[in-house]
């Protein structure tokens, strides 16, 4: 996970996980989101990322 | 679950995102935080075949900076602006790279160390024109989990500094930056811990925060003051 350089002002977090897209594949994702630190929540989240497929089982 | 190994970075200069991949799209990608900004790579004849699969979205263009990575489990900026990877590599085969654009960093086919169940991986080639070498060769089989640093200081010398985790030991140490491929020393810190070390941040006033992952996990704050630390 990386913060926003604004974070202060504006909440932006970036963060990177393996996206599960169907029973034999996943992609690795990135997104950016709004963290509401008081209420734990993400909102406004885009991905602006995805690679390609990969194996979920080797 | 392949074992990808996926980090992000931003450059603290102008905002760009990095992506590190792994084994599977073994790369260093970036994305321009501007739709207008041209993007280096893009007059590569094999940028297309890079971005075949990657999905490109609203304003932020994508390009392949680095090829060659076989799990990488840090990735930051060095104080100078210089951005740093480092992997998890085969037994005996951990690496700390300085990334450096158009280069490909050798996985699969350089590799120091050998498979964890003890084969030889391909040809067993540890150098070959064209490929970058690692800055450093890590301890054998230190399996890194997490690295960081932006404008770190090490509390004992003073000078810059990267922030290291050894997983298996449960060693945190701090590196000094490299000079020269090869070079690099280390202090080691909370060798009495005992715990799994998961993530370390330092942030920009030189408070370093470390995450441990045991039951009752802890994040800890390192202070200069004789490196104490305190939840």
């Amino acid at each position: 996970m990386a913060l926003d350089r604004n974070f202060a002002s504006n909440h932006r977090i970036f963060f990177v996980y393996m996206r599960i897209i169907d029973a034999d594949n996943c992609v690795q994702a990135v997104d950016s989101a709004t963290l509401d630190e008081d209420a734990g929540t993400l909102s406004n989240v885009h991905t602006i990322f995805q690679g390609t497929r990969s194996p979920t089982e080797r | 679950m392949s074992q990808t190994g996926s980090r992000i970075a931003i450059d603290p200069k102008d905002g760009n995102l990095f992506v590190a991949l792994g084994t599977d799209q073994p790369a260093i990608r970036f994305r321009c935080r501007r739709s207008n900004r041209q993007v280096p790579g893009q007059g590569d004849p094999h940028y297309a075949r890079r971005q075949a699969g990657a999905r490109q979205s609203g304003a932020w263009p994508a390009g392949s900076l680095v090829d060659g990575h076989r799990t990488p489990q840090g990735l930051t900026f060095a104080p100078d602006g210089r951005l740093w990877e480092v992997e998890h590599g085969p037994r005996g085969g951990d690496e700390l790279n300085l990334i450096e654009k158009g280069k490909n960093y050798g996985w699969p086919v350089i590799v120091h160390g050998i498979n964890y169940p003890g084969t030889k991986i391909g040809d067993a080639i540890v150098e070959q024109a064209g490929a970058r070498a690692a800055a450093v060769l890590l301890d054998r089989s230190s399996r890194p989990p997490a690295w960081s640093s932006i404008g770190a200081t090490s509390f004992r010398s003073g000078r810059p500094a990267c922030w290291w985790v050894a997983w298996p030991a449960r060693r945190f140490s701090v590196w000094s930056w490299p000079k020269t491929i090869g070079s690099s020393t280390r202090e080691p810190l909370l060798t009495d811990l005992n715990q799994r070390i998961r993530d370390v941040r330092v942030f920009q006033d030189g408070a370093v925060y470390v995450l441990t992952d045991r039951a009752g996990g802890k994040l800890l704050k390192l202070t200069p003051n004789n490196s104490q630390t305190r939840q």
